[in-house]
C-alpha cells in the first residue's frame, strides 16, 4: 500500500514534468528589454507563460534581459518579440506598442512616473 | 443589546478622531527614507547621495548608513535622486508615515525601485531586533486546507497537534511548550485568548490570510503581558492591496466541503472595504481506524467578516466586524445531539458563536514629525456550549480590549520610544456539569519601550510593562531584544523576558473532557508566569546567486509558576493545579532553506526539546512532547511558474504517554509512543485567472491503533480518548481551486 502510493506519486511528479518542460524543438532566445520594476517582470512573464507555444519566460530584472524558451511549432524568434511589444515594452529592437505602454501602471511608465513641477 | 451600545460607542470614537485630525492643516510633511542598492541579494546603504524634491526647492544628503529627511509640501511628490555611478532615478512619495526606500541600480543599468513586502515564501528578517520568521502567500498555498492550524504545515518553528481523538480540533505547540503559552493576534489586536483558546484555530480560514509573524521567546511589551513560548500575528488580507473577487473551493475524501468568496471594493483613495465569507462542512461520518467512533466531527462552521479601511492624510484607520459559528457533532457512530436518549450513544457537540468588533487607529502627530499615536480597539463575545458523553461545559466571555500607543523619537531616530496604556476587561461565567465559574477580570496596564539603534548593525530593544490585574494584583514584565549584524549576511540575536498567563482550565484544556477522568481542580488559580531566554544566529549565503539561510537557535523557558494538568496521578483523574516546582523547556532547533536553482528549494530543520517539569513530586518529561522532531520540505516550480509541486515530511520521535499501567491489560497502554513520519504533497497548476490543486496528506498512512482507550464501553470508568500522539485517519486526499479577478494598478 505504502510503496504503491509512493511510486504512483513519484510517476505522477515524473509525469507531470514532462508535460510541463516539453523539450522537443524548443528553442532559446535572449534579448533586452524595457522592463523597469517588479511589476513589469510580472506582467510580461505572465503573459508570455500563458501564450501558446512559450515553454517559459524568465525576466532578469537586473539587467533586463528576458530569456524565453518556445516551440520552433508555434513560435519563432521574431514572434516572441512582438509578443513582448505588445505588453508594452521595447522588445530588442522591436518597439513598444503605444498604445499598451499608455495603459501600463504609472510605476512601469518612467515618463509618467514622475510628478512633474506644477503639475 | 449590551454589544451593539459598546460598538457605538467605539464607531463614535473613531468618528470624532477623524474631524480632530482633519480641523488640523498640514503645511509640510517629513519623508524618511533610505537609499540603497541591492547587490546579489544584499542591501547596501549609500552615502552621501543627493536627494532633491521635484516640486521644491529642498534637497537632503543621504547620511553614512544611507538614511534621509526631506520636507514635502504636499503628497504625491517625486524625489530626484542621483549619485554617481547611479542612473538617475524619480521616485514618487505618495503615503506619508511609511520609510521610504530608494534602490539605485548601477549605471549600466537603468532605474528601478524596488518594492518591499515582496512575496516572498518564507524568510528571517536580518534587520529586525525581534527573530521574526514571516510566512508569506507562496507559502501559505503550499497546504490549501483549510485554517490557521494548517498554515504552520511547513514550519519548523511551530508544531501542531489534534487535540483528540473526538474533537477533531489541532493545537500548536512552540518550543516544545502548549499553545497557550502563545500569544495570537491579528494585526496587533488578540485572535485567540480566554475561551477561545481551546478551538480558535479553526475560526480564521487560511485564505483569509495575507502573512504570519512567528516571533520565538517573549514579544514586544506593546501587546501584552502574555506571550512566554512565542507570539504570532497574522496580518489578514487588506482591503487597499487584495483582489477584486477570490474564489475557493475545497473537498477532500472524508466529505469535507470548503468554500471561500472575498473581495475588495475600493471606493476612492481613502476608503476602501472587504468582505469575507467562509463555509465549511463535513457531511458524512468518517471512521477509518475502525473504533466505533467519528475521525471528525460531522457539521458546520461558517465565518464572515467586513472590513474597511482609512487613509487620511494624518491619520489611517481599519474597523470592522466578525463572527464566527460552529454546530458539530462528534463521538460514535450514528450519534448527533438530537438522537433518541433511550438509546444512548456517547457523543460530543461543539457549539459556537463567536462575534467581534475591531477598530484601528492611526494618527500622526502635526507638531511632531515622528510622534503617531495608535489606538486598537476590540469588543468580543465568545459562547460555546460543548458536551462530551455525560459531561456537559458551557462558557460565555465578554470582552473589552483597547490598547493606546503613542511612538516618537528621541533628538534623533537612533533612539525612539513607544509607550502606552492597555486596558482589558473580562467577563466570564462557565459551567461544567453542576458547578459555575463566573470572574470578571479588569486588568489597566501601561509599558514603555524604548529601542536604540546603532549604524543599522546594533539595536536593542529595553521594555518593561506593568498591570494590575484585579484578582491577581501587579503583573510585572520586564523584556529585553538585542540584534548584532557581524556581517551583511549574519544576524545574532538575543532575547530575555517575562511572561504571564492567566489560566481558565476547563476551556483551556476542554478537549480533556473527552474521557472519564474526573476533574480535580485546585480552587485557587494563580496566573502562570514564566522566563525565557534565548539566542538566535542566521547566517545568508549565495549558491548560484540565488540566496539561502541557514540558522539555529536555542531557548530556554524557567516558570516561576506554572499551571499543571497532570494526567499521572491516575487514569481516571485528572489534575489541575499551580506549582513553583521545577518546569522547564530547553529547545535548540537547526533550519537550513537552500534555494538551489531558480526553480529549486529544498529546507531542512531539526529540532530537541528537553520539556520537563516536577509533578508528584518527581521531575518527568512532559507528556506527549517529543524529544526530536526533523521537518523536510521541498518545492520545485517550472520556469514559467505554471506547475508547483511540493512535499512535506514531519518525523516526529518518541513521546512519553502518562501512565495507563494501573488499568486493566486491555486498556493498559504502553508509556512511550513510536515515532513516525508524516508525509504530505501537493500539486498546482496556475491559469491567468484559475489555479487548481491536488494534494495528499499523511501518504504513508500512519494510524494510532487502538487510539481511544476503552472505546467499546465509552460510559465506563477507563474511557479516554485523549490519549493521542498520531494521527487517527489514514491517507487523505483532496482537490480544489482558486479564482481571482485582480484590481488594475494605476
Amino acid at each position: 500500500m505504502k510503496i504503491r502510493l509512493i511510486m504512483m506519486l513519484a510517476l505522477m511528479f515524473i509525469g507531470l514534468n514532462g508535460i510541463a518542460q516539453d523539450k522537443a524543438k524548443s528553442k532559446i532566445v535572449k534579448f533586452k528589454t524595457s522592463a523597469i520594476c517588479g511589476e513589469c517582470k510580472e506582467r510580461i512573464e505572465e503573459s508570455l507563460n500563458y501564450t501558446k507555444g512559450i515553454v517559459y519566460a524568465e525576466l532578469d530584472i537586473d539587467t533586463k534581459v528576458i530569456e524565453v524558451k518556445y516551440k520552433t511549432k508555434n513560435l519563432n524568434a521574431e514572434k516572441v518579440k512582438y509578443l513582448v511589444s505588445q505588453v508594452g515594452y521595447d522588445a530588442g529592437e522591436t518597439p513598444r506598442n503605444e498604445e499598451a505602454f499608455n495603459k501600463l501602471p504609472k510605476c512601469c511608465k518612467s515618463e509618467g512616473f514622475c510628478k512633474r513641477p506644477g503639475e | 443589546m449590551h454589544q451593539k451600545i459598546r460598538i457605538g460607542v467605539l464607531l463614535l470614537t473613531f468618528f470624532v478622531f477623524h474631524n480632530l485630525t482633519y480641523a488640523q492643516e498640514h503645511n509640510e510633511i517629513e519623508i524618511q527614507g533610505k537609499v540603497v542598492t541591492i547587490k546579489k541579494g544584499i542591501e547596501e546603504p549609500i552615502p552621501y547621495v543627493k536627494v532633491k524634491c521635484a516640486s521644491s526647492d529642498h534637497v537632503a544628503i543621504t547620511k553614512e548608513d544611507g538614511s534621509f529627511q526631506i520636507h514635502l509640501h504636499e503628497l504625491p511628490d517625486t524625489l530626484m535622486i542621483k549619485a554617481v555611478g547611479y542612473e538617475l532615478m524619480a521616485f514618487v512619495v505618495e503615503q506619508e508615515g511609511k520609510d521610504v526606500v530608494v534602490n539605485l541600480k548601477d549605471g549600466s543599468m537603468l532605474k528601478g525601485v524596488t518594492v518591499f513586502g515582496r512575496n516572498l515564501g518564507k524568510h528571517i528578517d536580518l534587520k529586525d531586533p525581534f527573530n521574526v520568521e514571516k510566512i508569506g502567500q507562496d507559502e501559505l498555498r503550499k497546504a490549501a486546507c483549510c485554517n490557521l492550524s494548517e498554515s504552520f504545515e511547513t514550519n519548523a518553528s511551530v508544531d501542531v497537534n489534534l487535540t483528540d481523538a473526538v474533537s477533531g480540533a489541532k493545537k500548536i505547540q512552540m518550543l516544545g511548550l502548549d499553545g497557550v503559552y502563545t500569544q495570537l493576534q491579528w494585526e496587533n489586536i488578540p485572535l485567540i485568548r480566554g475561551l477561545s483558546t481551546s478551538y480558535g484555530l479553526s475560526f480564521t480560514p487560511g485564505t483569509w490570510i495575507e502573512s504570519i509573524q512567528i516571533t520565538k521567546g517573549t514579544g514586544s511589551v506593546v501587546n501584552g503581558y502574555e506571550s512566554i513560548a512565542g507570539m504570532i500575528n497574522l496580518e489578514v488580507k487588506k482591503p487597499s492591496e487584495s483582489e477584486r473577487l477570490y474564489v475557493n473551493l475545497y473537498g477532500n475524501k472524508f466529505t469535507r466541503g470548503e468554500i471561500n468568496v472575498h473581495g475588495a471594493q475600493r471606493i476612492n483613495d481613502k476608503w476602501s472595504t472587504m468582505t469575507f465569507l467562509h463555509a465549511s462542512n463535513q457531511f458524512n461520518e468518517t471512521d477509518v481506524n475502525k473504533d466505533g467512533f467519528k475521525d471528525m466531527p460531522v457539521g458546520f462552521l461558517g465565518a464572515a467578516m467586513h472590513r474597511w479601511d482609512f487613509r487620511g492624510k494624518n491619520m489611517e484607520s481599519r474597523f470592522g466586524i466578525k463572527g464566527t459559528f460552529a454546530d458539530k457533532d462528534g463521538g460514535q457512530l450514528g450519534y448527533n445531539s438530537s438522537s433518541d436518549p433511550t438509546f444512548p450513544k456517547w457523543g460530543a457537540s461543539f457549539k459556537t458563536t463567536h462575534l467581534e468588533a475591531f477598530g484601528k487607529m492611526g494618527i500622526f502627530m502635526k507638531n511632531r514629525p515622528k510622534g503617531s499615536l495608535g489606538i486598537v480597539n476590540q469588543l468580543k463575545y465568545h459562547q460555546m456550549n460543548n458536551v462530551f458523553g455525560n459531561s456537559t461545559y458551557s462558557g460565555t466571555q465578554k470582552k473589552w480590549y483597547s490598547n493606546w500607543i503613542y511612538s516618537d523619537i528621541i533628538g534623533n531616530t537612533n533612539h525612539t520610544y513607544k509607550t502606552g496604556a492597555s486596558f482589558i476587561l473580562d467577563d466570564y461565567s462557565q459551567t461544567y456539569n453542576d458547578s459555575t465559574f463566573l470572574k470578571t477580570e479588569i486588568v489597566p496596564g501601561a509599558f514603555f519601550e524604548y529601542t536604540y539603534k546603532h549604524l543599522e548593525k546594533f539595536t536593542l530593544v529595553a521594555g518593561v510593562r506593568a498591570d494590575y490585574h484585579n484578582l491577581f494584583g501587579t503583573l510585572f514584565a520586564p523584556r529585553l531584544h538585542a540584534k548584532w549584524n557581524p556581517s551583511k549576511k549574519s544576524a545574532l540575536r538575543f532575547s530575555v523576558g517575562r511572561g504571564y498567563r492567566v489560566p481558565n482550565p476547563y476551556s483551556d484544556f476542554n478537549s480533556l473532557m473527552a474521557s472519564s477522568r474526573t476533574w480535580i481542580v485546585d480552587p485557587n488559580i494563580v496566573p502562570e508566569d514564566g522566563i525565557s531566554s534565548g539566542v538566535t544566529f542566521t547566517q545568508k549565503f549565495l549558491i548560484k546567486d540565488e540566496v539561502s539561510t541557514f540558522s539555529v537557535d536555542y531557548f530556554y523557558t524557567h516558570f516561576l509558576n506554572q499551571l499543571v494538568t497532570d494526567l499521572d496521578v491516575s487514569p481516571n483523574e485528572v489534575h489541575i493545579y499551580n506549582t513553583t516546582g521545577t518546569s522547564f523547556s530547553h529547545a535548540v532547533q537547526a533550519e537550513l532553506a537552500l534555494k538551489l536553482t531558480k526553480t529549486f528549494e529544498f529546507r531542512i530543520a531539526a529540532k530537541y526539546y528537553d520539556v520537563k517539569a516536577e509533578f508528584g513530586g518527581e521531575l518527568q518529561q512532559k507528556a506527549f512532547v517529543p524529544k526530536y522532531r526533523v521537518l523536510l520540505n521541498s518545492g520545485y516550480k517550472t520556469r514559467n511558474k505554471k506547475w508547483e509541486f511540493d512535499l512535506t515530511a514531519n518525523w516526529v520521535g518518541k513521546k512519553r504517554l502518562p501512565s495507563t499501567a494501573s488499568n486493566p491489560i486491555k486498556h493498559a497502554r504502553p508509556d512511550e509512543s513510536v515515532d513516525y513520519w508524516v508525509l504530505n504533497s501537493q500539486i498546482t497548476y496556475r491559469m491567468k485567472k484559475f489555479s487548481f490543486y491536488i494534494g495528499a496528506e499523511n501518504m504513508l498512512n500512519v494510524i494510532q491503533q487502538n487510539a481511544i482507550i476503552s472505546a467499546d464501553d465509552p460510559f465506563g470508568p477507563y474511557f479516554d480518548a485523549t490519549q493521542l500522539w498520531a494521527p487517527i485517519s489514514g491517507v487523505n486526499i483532496y482537490a480544489g481551486l482558486h479564482f481571482d479577478i485582480k484590481h488594475k494598478k494605476k
